[in-house]
């Protein structure tokens, strides 16, 4: 969790991500921003995202994202 | 997704008294609108001068000629009037297809009554797709029975006046819809009209508007005759053996005038405006006379020569006569 | 058969609409399947033996999926654990394998029909540069009716089921039908296979309310089709016919008009298809939101054809950039760049596959390639110096969720989507960068008082329509950008205040549509595509 808000925090200064829990409708995060996300995390963790995993609702928060990881690497 | 309970379906019953309520109600406003916005002289009706026909007394047509360019600039009512005394109208459209013509011929006889009705084959035959066609046929209809669909552009010239939906159908086309053009560009090419087994077949939209056609003219005791004018560019063999093999089974008359022009005098060096697209006034003059005389032997027509209600034809012959015979050529 | 014709709006839609209420609800599809096939026939003849192969290779390349995918399913659970990626992997292989076949077929047909002529030129000119003897005739092929829209749903069906999102279908006539759809197979908009196919397939009961609604909004569609953007295009024809005769300011003119034309068209375009297919209880989804409130050129897009932006970035973006491959690469990249760059790099490079396949997806020339590319460099140059501009705005305290900033944002978004446009309708990449030179030097003010304007071919009864027309338009978008649902609104109104409205709109079109006399039919701009 902590290297995933290193991470958001490098993406996006200034932004506390722990708190924010609705980053796509408050506009936080644009399209361009996650798709450069999802490579980082692909990289940092090791794990494949699918395209179908990058919908709103997993990317909502921080915790969404985590909770995407964590279920990705149990599914391997 | 959208707000569904925010008014509940009406029942079938109000819904389908909505839709002819409203049907009814759109049909109405399109009468009105179609008589508002539309031009009330007849200067500005119809293409052409064709809107001329409306200043003319009631049922005082022997003939009428239908057709596009080819009969516009072909054919000279005058020329008839002087050699028969019979009184015609030649009514064209630039690029008049037979749906056009059909509707234009149901437009002539709201006022008048000719005994024959000549049709210029040149519309028998379209350089369109067939979507294009349809489109084209479609829009034809439309605009007949609501004009406004084909004047609706009138708004930019609306006035007061128009509210009145009083029409004022005095002007006078004083060559009876021919447009007398003197220019000359003689027609070099080669002969045309060289024999050919070949039919180039009419498409079937344009054979069953000339269906309608031929039957309003036998409902309505008219005489139809087909009839090609010379135009070496738009006219060819192939087409005239389907015209004729029409005009056969459906018992029509057909002229084509491509085929014995020397017999009537006509000359590719003299008589064309636009190398062998269109006749100047000269080659009209030839046309016409030809076929005035086979009106005569074969129609019982009553000339009006001499009557006095027909006065203001010798008049406007006479003008006629005049700058035909006093104006130069041109190219 | 264009969707503002008698024949589409009186004869057709009116005859099918009739057809498909009064056919059993089991068997309506039926009737959605053969109006299609109709429509698509009349307007492209015998070409329809392509998107016939479109279809028929999806469907069985669908099937063929579905069964790899429900072999490994049954195949899982009586492995162990061990084996099972080894398992996955090789399915995995046999799936691409079978997704390569379909999109060879579908953008093999693609390319050939619609990009032959533009590799052969290319080809020629290397060839010519390299003495090399090889010379490829052009061919004149003929383009069947919205291939550039068919092959990309057809494209996206395929992914989808390879991904899992949607399951193949066994129904041909379901995936037909999906395809060939009349309302959005000219110019879209792209449909998803799990968000259409299932509606298109259902009967839908006659609802009062998705009928009127659905005519309202082909009315609405109309009026900006007709009334504004056939007018305009007398005028943008005259300015792009020759730029060079006019001053700076009728290219700006001619310019800002061709935005209100192509956005009029497209938009209203979309309203008729949308609101044909409501009219029988299906709905479409939404391929324009108000673009010109965009504050960037990235929120543009995601405005301005949507749909399209979505099937780049869910089929290409995502493709490319999840893949292994591309993993691997970013990987290497950020190892050797370091900072925010290195981050940015791994975007790029996918984001610049998207807006060349979106430039050549417009047309086979260069000059669509440049418009492509237009985009890709302002929204790379955006993201490289975000932070530069942040720490800037920072320093001099500028608030950029301040009214001003916004109002400034907005103005230079329609600078950037009008210089694009730009781009788009000029006939060659010479004349764009001529136009724009103009527009930048040759600004002459006279052009406004010595009657120019009106010898363009809109006199000053017409600049009036556009005005109020655009008025009508500027109003309608900002009363929606606040949630208002006008259709609604209406609704609730009395009949006859109702009924004026609506009367109103249907004459609007009627009188002071730019059709008939004096107008050539003009065929819609994204239908070419």
């Amino acid at each position: 969790m902590d290297k995933l808000l290193e991470i958001l925090e490098d993406l996006k200064p200034g932004v506390d991500f722990a708190l924010e829990d609705d980053l796509i409708e408050d506009g936080i995060l644009s399209s361009l921003e996650i798709m450069t996300l999802v490579v980082e995390l692909c990289t940092e963790f090791g794990i494949e995202i699918s395209p179908l995993d990058i919908v709103p609702e997993n990317f909502k928060s921080a915790q969404a994202i985590y909770a995407l990881i964590t279920r990705i690497r149990d599914e391997d | 997704m959208r707000d569904t309970k925010a008014k509940p379906d009406i029942s079938g019953v109000t819904a389908f008294i909505r839709f002819v309520l409203f049907a009814l109600t759109f049909f109405i406003l399109l009468t009105l609108a179609s008589r508002i916005l539309i031009p009330k002289s007849n200067r500005d009706l119809l293409y052409f001068n064709a809107g001329g026909i409306f200043s003319l007394p009631k049922n005082s047509l022997d003939y009428v000629v239908i057709g596009n360019s080819n009969a516009v600039e072909g054919f000279s009512p005058l020329d008839i009037w002087n050699g028969f005394g019979y009184a015609g109208y030649t009514c064209g459209e630039p690029w008049q297809n037979t749906a056009g013509s059909y509707y234009m011929l149901k437009t002539i006889l709201k006022t008048q009554s000719p005994k024959v009705v000549i049709l210029d084959t040149d519309t028998l035959y379209e350089r369109k797709s067939t979507l294009t066609s349809l489109e084209n046929d479609l829009t034809i209809a439309v605009q007949h029975y609501y004009s406004v669909f084909r004047y609706h552009n009138y708004w930019k010239r609306l006035s007061i006046t128009d509210f009145l939906m009083k029409d004022n159908y005095s002007w006078h086309h004083s060559d009876y819809g021919h447009m007398v053009l003197t220019k000359i560009n003689a027609y070099n090419g080669s002969k045309y009209m060289s024999p050919t087994d070949k039919i180039q077949k009419m498409t079937p939209q344009i054979e069953y508007y000339l269906d309608k056609i031929v039957n309003l003219c036998r409902d309505s005791g008219i005489a139809l005759i087909l009839v090609s004018i010379p135009s070496p560019t738009y006219w060819n063999m192939a087409q005239h053996n389907a015209v004729t093999q029409y005009a056969a089974s459906h018992d029509v008359k057909y002229l084509d005038l491509n085929l014995n022009y020397q017999d009537y005098g006509l000359d590719w060096a003299t008589d064309t405006r636009d190398r062998g697209e269109h006749l100047n006034c000269y080659g009209a003059r030839k046309v016409s006379l030809y076929l005035g005389k086979y009106i005569s032997e074969n129609y019982r027509l009553l000339s009006h020569a001499g009557d006095s209600a027909y006065e203001y034809w010798n008049r406007d012959y006479a003008s006629y006569y005049k700058y035909i015979s006093t104006s130069a050529p041109s190219n | 058969m264009a969707y503002n014709s008698y024949l589409y709006i009186v004869v057709f839609l009116g005859l099918s609409l009739l057809l498909y209420y009064v056919t059993p609800k089991r068997l309506r599809w039926i009737i959605l399947l053969l109006a299609s096939y109709v429509f698509y026939c009349v307007s492209s003849g015998g070409l329809i033996v392509y998107l016939l192969i479109s279809t028929v290779s999806v469907y069985i390349c669908g099937l063929w999926l579905g069964k790899i995918i429900e072999g490994y399913e049954s195949a899982k659970a009586s492995t162990p654990k061990e084996e099972r990626k080894a398992l996955s992997e090789k399915v995995t292989r046999r799936k691409k394998l079978v997704v390569f076949v379909a999109l060879l077929v579908n953008f093999g047909l693609l390319a050939f029909l619609k990009y032959f002529n533009f590799f052969a030129d290319n080809i020629n000119v290397i060839s010519k540069l390299l003495n090399l003897n090889i010379a490829i005739r052009s061919r004149r092929i003929a383009l069947p009716l919205g291939i550039s829209f068919y092959t990309l749903m057809a494209a996206g069906y395929i992914i989808d089921v390879y991904r899992g999102k949607c399951r193949a279908d066994r129904n041909p006539c379901r995936v037909a039908l999906f395809l060939s759809f009349f309302p959005h197979i000219v110019e879209g908009p792209f449909a998803r296979y799990d968000q259409l196919a299932g509606q298109l397939y259902e009967g839908h009961a006659f609802s009062y309310k998705e009928f009127t609604f659905g005519a309202q909004l082909i009315v609405w569609g109309l009026f900006k089709k007709i009334v504004i953007a056939d007018r305009v295009n007398i005028v943008v024809k005259t300015v792009f016919a020759s730029p060079s005769a006019y001053s700076g300011l009728v290219v700006l003119l001619g310019v800002l008009l061709f935005t209100l034309q192509i956005y009029a068209e497209f938009s209203g375009a979309m309203d008729i298809v949308t609101g044909s297919a409501q009219m029988f209880g299906i709905s479409l989804v939404k391929n324009f939101e108000r673009p010109f409130f965009s504050r960037t050129v990235a929120e543009f897009w995601r405005r301005w054809h949507m749909t399209l932006g979505a099937w780049l970035r869910d089929f290409i973006l995502y493709s490319v950039s999840l893949s292994k491959w591309f993993v691997k690469l970013s990987k290497l990249i950020k190892s050797r760049l370091r900072s925010n760059t290195g981050k940015i790099v791994p975007t790029l490079i996918p984001l610049f596959l998207v807006w060349l396949f979106c430039g050549l997806w417009h047309g086979a020339s260069w000059k669509y390639v440049l418009y492509g590319m237009y985009y890709y460099v302002i929204m790379a140059l955006g993201m490289l110096f975000e932070p530069l501009f942040s720490r800037l705005f920072a320093a001099l305290r500028i608030n950029r969720e301040g009214r001003p900033y916004k109002a400034l944002q907005l103005v230079r978004t329609l600078v950037l989507v009008n210089i694009g446009m730009l781009i788009f309708r000029a006939p060659e990449t010479k004349t764009a960068f001529s136009m724009l030179r103009s527009i930048f030097t040759g600004f002459d003010p006279k052009a406004l008082t010595n009657g120019t304007l009106l010898k363009l071919g809109m006199d000053l009864q017409d600049y009036f329509v556009i005005g109020a027309g655009g008025i009508v338009m500027l109003a309608v978008s900002l009363l929606q950008e606040r949630g208002f649902s006008l259709r609604e609104r209406i609704a609730e109104k009395n009949i006859a205040i109702r009924w004026c409205i609506y009367f109103a709109a249907i004459f609007a079109v009627i009188i002071f549509g730019a059709y008939g006399a004096g107008y050539n039919p003009v065929d819609f701009i994204y239908a070419q595509f």
